[in-house]
C-alpha cells in the first residue's frame, strides 16, 4: 500500500484575467522509503500539487477543483478539518523550499525555529526538544550546532541554511518529506552535499521524499522514480531508468534531448518544439501530440555532429581580446561611524584570452567574481588594476570618450531578461534607440528596417514592434535583448549568466540562436555561467574560476575529460551524473 | 550596538545645531530689537539682558554667545511677553505637556496598534473597511474639529468632566483623546500595511507549513516584523504629537510648552521662541533615538549589522 | 528557428495604460477622483456666481438656512455658503502650489542624489536626514512668523514698483509666504522617495545595458531613469497635497496662517469653534468640506498606489 496516493488531482487558479488549470488531473503516489522525483519546467504545476497536497493555498484565487489525496491509507488530505491537517503538517507530512533565506524567519534564531515543530506537535519540555533539535542539525552536517544554532538566519550561508531547514522539517520524524526545489539556489558543490544529506537520511530514517525539481540531472541523482509533468499533467512516470532509456511521451523526449549535457553529441540542440505539439482548446484544456517528423527531424541534427573544434589547443594569433591580471577591489565602510572598512577582492589577479570568433566559457560558482570580470571587461564596473587589451587597445586606461568608440563593438546580455530591458519603452523604442545614438541608418524608415530584420533574426517578427516587454515571455525577452545588442553591430559578447533564468528547453533555443549567430556574424564570445554542462556545450575553451582567481584553463574536452586542478575534478563531480551508464549500474 | 548609539547621538547633536541655526537667523531675521516695546520688562532687567547676550554687538557674535550662556550660567533668556526666564516657563509647563503627551501616546499605541492587527488579520472584511475608515477620520478630520465637538457633546453631558482647564486628573482624558487620535490612526494604517506585508513573506508559509495554529503563527512569527513600520513610525509620532500639543493645548486650555511656543510666534518673543524649539528638538532627538533602539531590539540584522540602511 | 507569434494585438498596452485600467476599476478611487474634481469645480467656478463671502451684515447674524443664505450666515451676517466656498479656493490653492514645489524641488534634488551617488549622495542625504528630524510645523511657525512679519513691507514695495492693486496686493503677500514656507520644508520627504527609487532603477540590468550601448548621461536620466521613477513620485505627490492643506488649517487655527480677509477652511472652523453651543453649523459644514476633500484625497492616492505599485515590474 502506498503511503501516499494522488487521484486526479485538479487546483484552478481563478483570477480576474481568467482560469488558470494549474494542476489537471494529476495522478501518481509515493511508496514508504521511496524517493520520488516530480520533474517539471515553470508552470508544469509540479509545486502546486505539493502545496495543495498540505493545504498551503491562498484560497481566494487557488481552488481544489476535483479530486483525492489520501496519505496512509486514512486521511483525506482535501477534505481535513483546519485542526486536524494542522495536525499532521510538520509531524507527520513535513515541506522544505527553495529559497531558505525568505523561508527562514529573520527575526527567530535557528535553535527556536528548528525545535518549534516538537514543541508544537509533542509534549515535550523546552530542553527536550531543544536537544533534539540540536542532534537533528548535527546530523544534517551543521558543525558546532551548539553555538551556532542561537544565530538568526542571515548569520548562515545558503548551504547551511537550507540544511537548518531540512533539520526542521525531519526533527518529528515525519512519513513523508515534501520538498520544493530546495537545491535549485544552491551551488553545485552545495547542491551535491545536501543531496547526499537526504539520501542519507532517508536510508537512516526511513522517511518518504517528494523531490520537486526542474533538473533533470538532479532527479536522475537522488530519485527512485520519476513523475514528469507538463502543463498541469502527468505526461510520463516510471523508474529513473527507464525514462531515461525509453521515454515514451513526446515531451519527455524533448525535455532529455534538449538538454546540453557532457555526453550531448549535438551542434544545434532539439528543443521541445521538435517533438512536442500543443493544441489549447478554448476552455483552458490541452492535447498534447507528438510531432509527426520528430524522428526526421532528430536524425538530421544528429548528423551535424560535433567537430573537433572544442579540442583545439590555444591559437597563437592575436587574441581579441586579453586580459592580463585584472584586478576589481570592492572597498565599503569606512568613514566616520560607519562600518569598518572592508575590501571585497572580487577579482584578483586574472589572466585572459580569447582568440576572434571563439567562445570562452568561465564557469564557477557564486561570488568566484566571474560576472564581475564580464562587467569589468566592458567598464561597467571599474578595474582597480590590469590590463585589458582589445584589439590593441588598452580599455582599462581609456577615458569614457575615448571608451565610447569601442561600445559599438562590445556588448553584454545580462541573467535576467525582466530587468533587462526598460519597461516602458516599446520594443520598436528600444531597438531603434541604439541606432539612432551610434549614426546607423539613414533616416527613422530605414531604421525601422534594420529593426525589423534584427527582430527575425533572433526570431521574432515584426509584429512585435509596438509591444511592451512585459507582454512577453522569459525567453522571448532574452532573444530582444540578443536583438538590442546586435543593433550596434558588435564583434564581442559577454553572455553573463543569460541563460540561467531559463526553463531548459528555452534554454535550448537561446544557446542554438547564440551559435547561430556567432557563425553568422562571426561573433566572438565570453560565456560566463555556472552550469558546466551548458558551458561545455558552449565554449571552445574554458576557464574556471574561484576566489577571484583563475584556477584552470583549458579547451574544452581537455578540461572535461582530464581536469588537473582539484577544485575542477570537485566541479565535475558534482555535476549530479544522468548518462545511462551510471544510471543503469545504480539501479543494479 | 555601541558604535551605532554614538552614532545616532552625534547625528542628534548636528540635528541640534541646525535647528538652532535655522531658528537663531530666522528670529533674528524678524524687525525690531526684543524688549523695544515691552513693558513687562524693568528697565534694569532690560540693560542686563543686553549686556549677557550681547544684543549690541555683530550677529555672529551673538550666535555662539547664546550657547555659551546655556551652558555656563543654564540660562535661555528672559521672555518679553511674558517677563519671566525662559528656563522657568519652559520647567514648569513641560511637566503638563509631558502628561498630556504620555498619555496621547498610550492611546494612540493602545488603540492603534490592536486596531491595525485586528484589520490586517480580517484583510478584506467588514471589520477591515470599518477600522480604515475609522482610521481615516482620524487623519483627515482636524483635531480642531474634533476636539470642540467632544468639548461640546460629551464634556456639557458627562458630569465631572470639564469643558476645558487642567486642574483634576481626568482633565487630561479629552485632550489626549484629540491629541492621540491622529497618531492613532497613522499607527493603524502602519501597522495593518506591515503585518500584511510579513504575512506574505514565505516564512509564515513555513510556519504553516509546520502545522502552527493561525493564532501562533501570527503572534509569534508575524507581529514582530510586522510591527516594525509601526515602531520606526514612533519617533514622527512623536513630533506629531508636539505639533498636535499646540492646538489641543490652546483648545482645552492647557498649561503646556506648544501653548507657549505658538504664543512666542504671535508675538515674535525671540527668547521664548529659541528656548521652547531647542527644547523641542531635543526631546525629538531622544525620541528618534529610542524609536532605534527598538527597531534594533525587533529586528536582528539592524542590531548586528549595526547600521540600518 | 521557430518563429513566435505570441498573440495577435498589433498595439501594445503600456503600463501606464494597464495602470489607467486598474484605477478605472477601483469604485472607491473613481468615486474619490468624482468629489474632487466637483469640489474644485464648487470653490474656483460656481463661486463666482455666489453672494460676496466678505459683506458684514451684522443684522442679518445667524441667520438660518433660507433659500437667499444656503447655509445662513455667520457672526457677522456674511453667507456661510460663500465663505466656504471661496475658503475652499485658498485651502485648495495652498495644497496644490505648497505640493508643486515641494516636488519640483523634491525631484530634483532627489534624482541628482540618487544618480549621482558616492559622496556627494551621501552628503546631500546627511543634509536632508537633519533637516527632517527637526519637527516640521516648527520650523515652519518660525519660518511663517518671520516671512509674515514682512509682508507689510513687500506689499507696499510691489504696489509702489509694480502698480498693483493695494487690497490684492495685499491678500496676495499674506498668503503667498505661506506657499513658500511649506514647500520649501515639505520637499524633503520626496527626495528621500525619489533617491531611493533611483537608486533601485540605477541597479537594473536595463540601465547597465544602457551605458554598455553608449548611450550619454543625460539620455539616461531622462528616457531610462526618470520615467521609471514616476511611479511613487505621483503616488506620494497626491498624498502630500491633504497634508499640506491640513497645515494650512491647523496655522490658520493658531492665527499664524491666512488672515482675513482672506479666509480659508482653518479660519472657518477656527470662527465657528467659537460659538459651538448655539450655531454648530458654523464649525461643521466647513470642516465637512474640509474632510470630504482630505478623505478623497487620501483615497484616491491609496488608489493610484494600488494601481501603478502593483507590479510596475511584472514578473
Amino acid at each position: 500500500m502506498s503511503l501516499l496516493e494522488i487521484k486526479n488531482l485538479k487546483t484552478y487558479f481563478h483570477t480576474r484575467a481568467g482560469t488558470t488549470r494549474a494542476v489537471d488531473d494529476v495522478s501518481f503516489s509515493i511508496d514508504k522509503g521511496e524517493i520520488v522525483g516530480v520533474v517539471g519546467e515553470s508552470g508544469s504545476g509540479k509545486s502546486v500539487t505539493c502545496h495543495t497536497m498540505l493545504g498551503l493555498l491562498p484560497s481566494p484565487p487557488a481552488k481544489v477543483e476535483g479530486g483525492a489525496v489520501t496519505f496512509d491509507d486514512d486521511d483525506e488530505l482535501l477534505h481535513l478539518s483546519p485542526p486536524i491537517l494542522r495536525a499532521i503538517r510538520g509531524k507527520r507530512i513535513s515541506m522544505i523550499f527553495q529559497d531558505p533565506m525568505s523561508c527562514l524567519n529573520p527575526y527567530l534564531t535557528i535553535l527556536d525555529q528548528v525545535a518549534e515543530p516538537i514543541l508544537t506537535h509533542e509534549n515535550v519540555s523546552r530542553e527536550e526538544a531543544e536537544r533534539r533539535a540540536i542532534e537533528m542539525m548535527k546530523k544534517v552536517g551543521i558543525r558546532d550546532a551548539e553555538q551556532r544554532a542561537h544565530s538568526h538566519p542571515h548569520e548562515f550561508s545558503g548551504g547551511m541554511r537550507q540544511r537548518a531547514m531540512i533539520a526542521m522539517a525531519l526533527v518529528t520524524n515525519p512519513d513523508l518529506l515534501l520538498a520544493d526545489e530546495p537545491t535549485t539556489a544552491l551551488d553545485v558543490t552545495v547542491q551535491a552535499r545536501i543531496l547526499q544529506i537526504l539520501r542519507g537520511l532517508r536510508d537512516d530514517l526511513g522517511v518518504a521524499v517528494l523531490f520537486v525539481t526542474h533538473d533533470l540531472g538532479v532527479v536522475a541523482d537522488v530519485a527512485d522514480r520519476v513523475v514528469v509533468m507538463y502543463r498541469g499533467k502527468v505526461v510520463e512516470q516510471g523508474s529513473v531508468l527507464s525514462i531515461f532509456e525509453n521515454p515514451s511521451h513526446p515531451y519527455v523526449k524533448g525535455l532529455l534531448a534538449c538538454r546540453p549535457t557532457f555526453e550531448t553529441k549535438y551542434r544545434i540542440l532539439p528543443t521541445v518544439d521538435d517533438f512536442l505539439e500543443t493544441e489549447e482548446a478554448p476552455d483552458g484544456s490541452l492535447t498534447l501530440r507528438e510531432r509527426p517528423d520528430a524522428a526526421d527531424r532528430l536524425a538530421e541534427l544528429e548528423k551535424q555532429v560535433a567537430t573537433d573544434e572544442h579540442t583545439e589547443a590555444l591559437p597563437t594569433t592575436e587574441p581579441l581580446l586579453e586580459v592580463k591580471d585584472l584586478k576589481v577591489h570592492f572597498t565599503s565602510g569606512g568613514g566616520f561611524l560607519g562600518k569598518p572598512k572592508e575590501t571585497v577582492k572580487a577579482v584578483d589577479g586574472v589572466d585572459l584570452s580569447i582568440p576572434k570568433g571563439k567562445t570562452l566559457g568561465l564557469v564557477g560558482e557564486s561570488g568566484c567574481g566571474k560576472t564581475t570580470i564580464g562587467r569589468a571587461i566592458l567598464r561597467l564596473v571599474r578595474p582597480t588594476s590590469g590590463s585589458i587589451r582589445y584589439d590593441g587597445a588598452n580599455l582599462a586606461s581609456l577615458n569614457p570618450d575615448a571608451m565610447l568608440a569601442y561600445r559599438k563593438r562590445m556588448q553584454i546580455i545580462f541573467q535576467d531578461p525582466y530587468a533587462s530591458l526598460n519597461p516602458r519603452l516599446t520594443i520598436e523604442q528600444a531597438l531603434t534607440e541604439p541606432l539612432a545614438v551610434h549614426r546607423i541608418g539613414s533616416g527613422s524608415s530605414d531604421r525601422r528596417d534594420r529593426v525589423v530584420s534584427l527582430l527575425e533574426e533572433v526570431g521574432l517578427s515584426s509584429a512585435h514592434l509596438l509591444r511592451y516587454p512585459h507582454e512577453f515571455s522569459g525567453g522571448q525577452r532574452q532573444r530582444l535583448c540578443v536583438a538590442r545588442a546586435l543593433a550596434v553591430e558588435p564583434e564581442f559578447i559577454v553572455c553573463d549568466e543569460c541563460v540561467s533564468a531559463m526553463d531548459v528547453s528555452v534554454q535550448a533555443q537561446v544557446l542554438n540562436l547564440l551559435n547561430e549567430l556567432q557563425e553568422s556574424r562571426s561573433l566572438t564570445y565570453l560565456f560566463i555561467s555556472h552550469d558546466l554542462s551548458v558551458v561545455k556545450f558552449v565554449s571552445d575553451h574554458v576557464a574556471v574560476m574561484q576566489a577571484g582567481r583563475i584556477v584552470e584553463t583549458n579547451c574544452a574536452e581537455d578540461l572535461y575529460r582530464n581536469p588537473k586542478e582539484t577544485y575542477t575534478q570537485e566541479l565535475l563531480d558534482a555535476v549530479p551524473k544522468a548518462d545511462l551508464k551510471t544510471l543503469r549500474k545504480r539501479s543494479g | 550596538m555601541f558604535r551605532f548609539l554614538i552614532g545616532r547621538l552625534l547625528q542628534g547633536l548636528l540635528v541640534l545645531f541646525a535647528l538652532y541655526t535655522i531658528t537663531f537667523f530666522l528670529a533674528k531675521a524678524m524687525p525690531g530689537e526684543p524688549f523695544t516695546s515691552e513693558k513687562n520688562v524693568s528697565a534694569e532687567t532690560k540693560a542686563n539682558i543686553r549686556k549677557l547676550y550681547g544684543l549690541d554687538k555683530p550677529l555672529w557674535e551673538q550666535y555662539y554667545i547664546y550657547p555659551k550662556n546655556i551652558i555656563t550660567e543654564g540660562s535661555f533668556g528672559i521672555s518679553t511677553s511674558k517677563g519671566r526666564p525662559v528656563g522657568d516657563i519652559i520647567a514648569q509647563s513641560f511637566p503638563n505637556s509631558l502628561l498630556l503627551g504620555l498619555c496621547a501616546l498610550c492611546f494612540a499605541i493602545g488603540i492603534g496598534v490592536p486596531i491595525g492587527v485586528l484589520s490586517a488579520v480580517r484583510r478584506n472584511s467588514w471589520v477591515d473597511w470599518t477600522c480604515m475608515a475609522v482610521a481615516m477620520v482620524g487623519i483627515c478630520v482636524p483635531s480642531f474639529t474634533i476636539g470642540p465637538l467632544l468639548q461640546i457633546y460629551v464634556a456639557a453631558h458627562v458630569p465631572g468632566i470639564k469643558v476645558a482647564g487642567w486642574g483634576s486628573p481626568q482633565d487630561v482624558l479629552l485632550p489626549a483623546f484629540t491629541l492621540g487620535l491622529v497618531s492613532a490612526a497613522y499607527l493603524a494604517r502602519l501597522t495593518r500595511g506591515g503585518i500584511l506585508e510579513v504575512l506574505s513573506q514565505d516564512f509564515v508559509r513555513t510556519a504553516q507549513a509546520k502545522g502552527l495554529s493561525p493564532a501562533k503563527v501570527i503572534i509569534k512569527h508575524s507581529l514582530r516584523g510586522g510591527l516594525i513600520p509601526a515602531v520606526a513610525y514612533l519617533g514622527p509620532a512623536f513630533a506629531a504629537l508636539i505639533s498636535g500639543s499646540f492646538i489641543v493645548e490652546t483648545i482645552f486650555q492647557v498649561p503646556g510648552m506648544g501653548q507657549h511656543f505658538v504664543n512666542a510666534a504671535t508675538t515674535r518673543d525671540e527668547f521664548l521662541l529659541l528656548g521652547v524649539s531647542l527644547f523641542f528638538g531635543f526631546l525629538i532627538v531622544i525620541m528618534n533615538l529610542l524609536a532605534d533602539v527598538l527597531t534594533g531590539l525587533l529586528d536582528p540584522r539592524v542590531r548586528i549589522a549595526g547600521n540600518a540602511d | 528557428m521557430p518563429k513566435e507569434t505570441a498573440g495577435v494585438t498589433k498595439h501594445g498596452s503600456s503600463l501606464w495604460k494597464d495602470a489607467r485600467h486598474r484605477m478605472a476599476q477601483n469604485k472607491f478611487a473613481m468615486a474619490s477622483l468624482g468629489v474632487i474634481a466637483l469640489m474644485i469645480l464648487f470653490c474656483f467656478v460656481f463661486a463666482w456666481f455666489c453672494k460676496d463671502p466678505n459683506k458684514v451684515n451684522l443684522v442679518n447674524k445667524f441667520a438660518p438656512f433660507s433659500g437667499e443664505h444656503w447655509f445662513g450666515t455667520d457672526a457677522l451676517g456674511r453667507d456661510l455658503f460663500a465663505r466656504i466656498l471661496y475658503g475652499g479656493q485658498v485651502s485648495i490653492l495652498v495644497g496644490l502650489i505648497a505640493t508643486a514645489v515641494s516636488v519640483a524641488i523634491g525631484i530634483v534634488y532627489g534624482a541628482v542624489s540618487g544618480f549621482a551617488g558616492g559622496r556627494i549622495d551621501a552628503v546631500m542625504m546627511r543634509v536632508v536626514d537633519t533637516l527632517l528630524a527637526i519637527p516640521f510645523l516648527v520650523l515652519v511657525i518660525v519660518l511663517q512668523a518671520t516671512l509674515s512679519t514682512f509682508s507689510g513691507d513687500a506689499t507696499n514695495w510691489i504696489v509702489e514698483s509694480w502698480g498693483w492693486d493695494k487690497e490684492f496686493t495685499g491678500r496676495l503677500t499674506n498668503v503667498v509666504p505661506l506657499f513658500f514656507a511649506l514647500g520649501l520644508l515639505g520637499w524633503l520627504t520626496l527626495s528621500r522617495i525619489v533617491r531611493a527609487q533611483v537608486l533601485s532603477i540605477k541597479e537594473r540590468e536595463f540601465v547597465e545595458a544602457a551605458v554598455a550601448l553608449g548611450y550619454s548621461k543625460a539620455r539616461i536620466l531622462f528616457r531610462h531613469v526618470v520615467p521609471n521613477v514616476l511611479g511613487p513620485t505621483i503616488v506620494y505627490s497626491t498624498l502630500t497635497v491633504p497634508g499640506f492643506i491640513m497645515y494650512e488649517a491647523i496655522l490658520s487655527f493658531l492665527g499664524l496662517g491666512v488672515e482675513s480677509p482672506n479666509s480659508s477652511w482653518g479660519v472657518l472652523i477656527k470662527e465657528g469653534a467659537n460659538f459651538l453651543e448655539t450655531e454648530v453649523q458654523l464649525l461643521l459644514l466647513p470642516g465637512l468640506f474640509f474632510s470630504l476633500t482630505l478623505f478623497s484625497l487620501n483615497f484616491l492616492g491609496d488608489g493610484l498606489r494600488d494601481a501603478l505599485d502593483v507590479k510596475a515590474s511584472k514578473d
